[in-house]
């Protein structure tokens, strides 16, 4: 098993690892020291890779509570001369940015790595975007895997490039090298047995605006540094024959190109590149020379091949340069073989697909498979309250929500909520609907570790402005969306440690909220109550519905050779109302030829279904 | 035996994809194989559609097998294995179906139809070459544990696609991940599926 792996003394054997197990495992090698994080898919499964090995490996391990404090934590180490790494999904960078570009201007002591992970598609994600960017912006250098070998050999690259250039380094990954699996060859396990040491200097560490002036010239002397070492960087290579047709392909898009010019059974001169930025130069300009038309294969946004057209342009070199802003490619969704089959087919004028038509075409409509809330999942019943609170006080009601497993609550029949935009959006924008004169009930619904991450400045927002608005916090005690991860009110950490568990009503309290309630998600009649007298409160209030996450309730049962005493229908009270399917919704809960059933496997007991059905014909039985 | 192998395995949350890659993978790297597998998990604990693209042997690049080149596809259910049809090849390719369907959410609430038993069975008869339907989940059930389907279906494809890795290093793979204590129960849900497609 993959964890197995990760501190597998044994170089050269070749095992199955994920990216971001890859990933983990290189910066084991490199001595990384600090490893912190907050889960986003897809990467997520690097931290928790090194903190299941951490102990053993004498690694500090944290699940922090928002990416900006996991990079803070890093950066502190890696300036007490420990090497150190940070991962995060592209969302979480946005949230690092802040010190993170400031960090560029101090630099750093100890190699500090931000491992981030793209999300092209997105496949889990509210947006795409392409975190290229911030490297460029913040004149950092940025590296790109090709597979899942390549991030474990990038990685003490990339720490070694951090302590040459005494600047924070990037790798990025996209979904698709996260979540992909190939032999890897294990390297070596280095010892790097340091001291952490802080030794005082105001002048770079305290960047107040003279000391950032110094600074930022500093700054682009190491970046031009890092252009030139990016020249020489050992898995940028250019291989194939002379042609007058190139494609310069980056990270992972190096394996889809390999792949079509296979099955087109042509060759083509390929540059590729795993420096993102800042980009060779000279090895760019030496492989446009002498070709007539290139491609630029990349994930997200056009970023090389803008910069490749400017490095034509400034030494006067007659190449035509397609990608994703000529429209060979497209601007939006995660690249494929086949897609860059296509490009590549179009600019030579192949006719031929590939064997990709052979595939017999099967008439036959399949229905979609949305993801849904589990069955005894605490959260639909939350929904289920607010839902029927609104329609008692009856007028209206705008549902702002966040982040977590509760946006399966989107789909029918709960429709549970109206907006979702990012962490902690739910009660910023609540107090927004609220100051902008909307007269309906607003409620914002925010999961624990959402509440914890971004949920608290707001909340103390609403407070302060005396915005009248009703939060409610569901709280299942794990970060259950990206894998189950412990956070403040769970009582571990990441190395599985305990810890004091925080409860969020104290949080709440001493923000100044006037008005709080905790119940049991499952206690629905006390619920529903307690988010009417809520909403009527004057002022900001807040419902901590709270019951644990249903996988981990009844993994714990499990565990101890329990099992969950399921409920059942019973027919000769049954009038096939629906109100269960049609206002509930639970996965265990079905109807066949008007006949309404519940499974027993997937039953776990919560019973809320019992509580709201009108016939009170659901009961609890053996199970 | 063959030189190289494509296959996608297509199935819903919970079915146990990740683990039957996890140990088709693993097997294929143990005899020295270039292994390159790609997973779409989205949020499978939520009874999304989860796949795995896995790729064994020489000559493979991209962790996705581009659409027409998979050699085989295994259906833990029925409609998820239709799903993914168009990346089967034209000539000489494998169907393996796991032939009891799970409803989605909205099918079995009556929010949306859930395509017709027979129906599904006859484009399935039809989608390539060899097609195998065996009752993967009953054989599970019958074995004591529902949860050894991924299992049964890793043994069915072993059967049908011949890939070159020994018996041998399967099951070590299958013991070495699967949990403490079901290693037996597991090794005789890999052998009911190879028996399946052999008896069929
Ligand atoms: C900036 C940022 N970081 C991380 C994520 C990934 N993410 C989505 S929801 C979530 C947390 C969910 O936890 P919680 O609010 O407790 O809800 P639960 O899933 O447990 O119901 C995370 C980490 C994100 N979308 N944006």
């Amino acid at each position: 098993m993959e964890t197995d792996y990760l501190t597998l003394d044994s170089i050269g054997k070749k095992v199955l690892m994920t990216g971001n197990g890859a990933v983990a495992r290189g910066a084991i090698e490199a001595g990384v020291k600090v490893a912190t994080s907050y889960p986003g898919t897809p990467a997520s499964e690097i931290l928790s890779s090194i903190a299941a090995v951490a102990k053993k490996a004498g690694i500090y391990a944290e699940w922090s509570i928002n990416e900006k404090v996991a990079f803070e934590v890093a950066f502190a180490a890696s300036l007490s001369g420990l090497r150190a790494l940070m991962a995060c999904k592209h969302l979480g960078f946005n949230w690092i940015s802040d010190a993170f570009l400031v960090s560029a201007y101090t630099g750093v002591n100890g190699g500090l790595v931000v491992v981030v992970s793209d999300d092209p598609h997105p496949h889990s994600s509210q947006n795409a975007e392409d975190t290229r960017y911030y490297s460029k912006m913040g004149k950092v250098p940025c590296l790109e895997p090709s597979d899942p070998g390549e991030a474990r050999k990038i990685m003490p690259m990339a720490f070694d490039l951090s302590e040459s250039l005494q600047l924070p380094v990037v790798v990025r990954l996209t979904s698709r090298i996260s979540h992909s699996r190939g032999d890897v060859e294990l390297g070596e396990m280095r010892k790097e047995d340091r001291d952490p040491k802080f030794e005082k200097d105001p002048k770079r560490y305290a960047v107040i605006a003279p000391h950032a002036r110094e600074r930022h010239l500093w700054l682009n002397k190491q970046y031009a540094k890092a252009a030139e070492a990016m020249e020489g960087f050992p898995l940028n290579w250019i291989e194939g024959p002379r042609g007058d047709f190139g494609i310069i392909a980056n990270g992972l898009n190096y394996s889809y190109v390999k792949e079509a010019l296979g099955i087109l059974g042509i060759e083509a001169p390929i540059l590729k590149l795993s420096s993102a930025n800042p980009i060779p130069r000279r090895l760019v300009a030496n492989f446009l020379k002498g070709l007539k038309e290139c491609l630029v294969v990349e994930e997200i946004e056009p970023i090389t091949e803008e910069s490749v057209k400017a490095i034509a342009q400034s030494e006067g070199l007659p190449v035509k340069v397609y990608g994703r802003s000529t429209g060979h490619i497209p601007l939006q969704w995660e690249l494929n073989p086949d897609i860059v089959n296509g490009a590549i087919s179009k600019i030579i004028g192949l006719s031929n697909p590939g064997p990709g038509l052979l595939a017999k075409a099967v008439q036959l409509e399949v229905s979609r498979r949305t993801p849904f809330l589990c069955a005894g999942c605490p959260h639909r019943a939350s929904y289920y309250s607010i839902k029927q609170a609104l329609r008692r006080i009856n007028r209206g009601g705008i549902i702002a929500g966040d982040r977590g497993c509760y946006n399966q609550g989107i789909y029918p029949p709960l429709n549970g909520y109206d907006t979702c935009i990012c962490m902690g959006a739910s009660i910023g924008m609540a107090c927004g609907f609220y100051k902008a004169g909307i007269k309906e009930p607003i409620v914002a619904v925010i999961g624990e570790s959402t509440f914890f991450h971004a949920g608290i400045p707001p909340l103390i927002n609403a407070v302060h402005n005396n915005a009248n608005i009703t939060v409610v916090i569901f709280d299942n005690s794990w970060t259950s969306m990206t894998g189950f991860q412990p956070n403040p009110a769970t009582g571990i950490n990441a190395m599985g440690e305990e810890t004091k568990r925080l409860n969020v009503e104290e949080i709440c309290k001493a923000c100044g909220v006037e008005f709080i309630k905790v119940i049991d998600s499952f206690k629905v009649r006390e619920l529903i109550d307690a988010i009417e007298s809520a909403i009527n409160f004057p002022g900001p209030a807040v419902v901590v519905s709270r019951h644990e996450c249903a996988v981990r309730e009844t993994a714990r049962l499990r565990r101890r050779g329990e099992r969950p005493r399921p409920y059942a229908v019973d027919p000769t009270r049954c009038t096939a109302c629906k109100i269960c399917l049609s206002q509930f919704g639970c996965p265990a809960i079905s109807i066949e030829n008007g006949k309404v059933s519940i499974d027993k496997y997937s039953c776990t007991g919560c019973g809320v279904c019992a509580q709201i059905c009108p016939s009170k014909a659901i009961v609890q039985v053996e199970g | 035996m063959r030189e190289n192998l494509n296959v996608i395995l297509a199935g819903v949350g919970g079915q146990g994809v990740i683990l039957s890659s996890t140990i088709i993978g693993e097997a294929a790297v143990e005899e020295g194989l270039s292994v390159r597998i790609a997973e779409s998990r989205g949020l499978a604990q939520r009874g999304g559609i989860v796949t795995s693209h896995i790729r064994i042997g020489w000559g493979i690049h991209s962790p996705l097998i581009p659409k027409g080149m998979a050699d085989g596809i295994v259906g833990f259910e029925p409609m998820e294995f239709l799903r993914h049809c168009e990346y089967l090849r034209g000539d000489g390719g494998f169907g393996i179906v796991n032939g009891n369907p799970i409803l989605p959410v909205t099918s079995r609430i009556g929010l949306e139809k859930y395509p017709d038993y027979e129906a599904m069975m006859e484009a399935i008869r039809s989608s390539a070459e060899r097609v195998y339907i065996i009752d993967g989940s009953g054989i599970a059930e019958r074995l004591g544990n529902p949860n050894m389907l991924s299992i049964v279906m890793v043994g069915a494809l072993y059967a049908v696609a011949e890939p070159p890795i020994s018996r041998r290093a399967m099951e070590e793979s299958i013991r070495r991940n699967v949990p403490k204590g079901t290693e037996e129960a597991n090794l005789k849900a890999f052998e009911e599926g190879i028996r399946a497609i052999e008896g069929y």
